[in-house]
């Protein structure tokens, strides 16, 4: 039997924002026991310039995504006690397991969720990097968008850049209702 | 009851955090052998001194699920449970590893104590 091949999406969703909008809602919740607030998309008031740790995945497979949770230095200072029951020191290997984690985690949930609106995608292991204004850069610019959310106590922020097969055209981004901003790239 | 376990995440943090959740439960008096990935596992995987495993599905090497696989093939691994520790929460993937891999729970992270305590209690009392 010949397998069954189904062209990768190159374009992200008001359905595929609210996926990822929700599982980063749902998992800071539930580990920082805070009410998580949505700030909008690229929002340019956020600080996103600042000293703090990034954690990268790579989704693929009917989408092709690359997704970077951003956390602040003293969010992740804040969180290490919630998340792992004790503290953890900022230059340790154990930080970068916990943003590993911590991006493993969101990762998943948005695959879940994808998962029961027919999307089906695999995840990568975690990359992590340590340092102060870091941004990711692709030779190919793809289309990008950054979610941004805080509590009292933590902020953080979640890039998704969108990819599609080389030879299926653009990818980009859809302006959905209640999510603002455009961002498409020919 | 006493239980060797087998503990396997790349990370390390994500172990330390399985193992103090476990003795949290007070479900049983554990002693624990840590694994990076699914390859040492299966190495320090002895049906005869491991009791239990609790297993993380995104591994480099050899995943969790392929650990659950070809750790079953060894004698006597039938009777050892397999608990999935994981992040991935599609319900393919719970169903994937419960019934093609041969796990006998599946817990997302992150969790609670109250969570590993409602998925291995009815485990180890079968184990009694």
């Amino acid at each position: 039997m010949q397998p069954i091949h189904h062209p990768v999406s190159g374009t992200l969703t008001a359905l595929h924002l609210e996926c990822i909008k929700q599982s980063v809602l749902d998992t800071f919740n539930a580990i920082s026991g805070e009410e998580l607030l949505f700030l909008g998309i690229n929002n340019n008031g956020h600080n996103y310039k600042t000293e703090g740790m990034i954690g990268i995945i790579s989704i693929v497979g009917d989408i092709l995504w690359s997704i970077t949770l951003g956390l602040p230095k003293n969010t992740v200072l804040s969180l290490g006690p919630k998340f792992a029951g004790f503290d953890i020191h900022y230059y340790s290997d154990d930080m970068g397991d916990m943003v590993g984690e911590l991006t493993n985690i969101v990762a998943g949930d948005i695959l879940a969720r994808l998962d029961a609106i027919g999307v089906s995608a695999n995840m990568s292991l975690p990359t992590v990097a340590r340092g102060s204004d870091l941004e990711l850069f692709s030779l190919v610019r793809p289309p990008s968008m950054r979610m941004a959310f805080s509590t009292e106590n933590i902020e953080l922020w979640l890039k998704v850049a969108v990819g599609h097969a080389i030879g299926t055209g653009k990818a980009h981004i859809l302006s959905p209702n209640g999510f603002g901003n455009e961002a498409s790239r020919k | 009851m006493k239980l060797k376990a087998l503990i396997m995440d790349d990370s390390k943090i994500m172990r330390t955090m399985i193992m103090k959740t476990l003795e949290d439960t007070g479900l049983a008096s554990f002693s624990f052998v840590e694994a990076k990935d699914g390859a040492e596992a299966l190495v320090k995987f002895d049906p005869k001194h491991i009791d239990i495993c609790f297993v993380d599905w995104n591994m480099p090497t050899l995943n969790g699920f392929d650990f659950v696989k070809k750790a079953r093939e060894k004698k006597g691994a039938e009777s050892v449970p397999m608990i999935m520790i994981t992040s991935e929460k599609s319900m393919g993937k719970m169903i994937d590893a419960l019934d093609q891999a041969g796990a006998n729970a599946y817990v997302c992270k992150p969790f609670t104590v109250e969570e590993l305590q409602h998925k291995l209690s009815p485990i180890l009392e079968n184990m009694k």
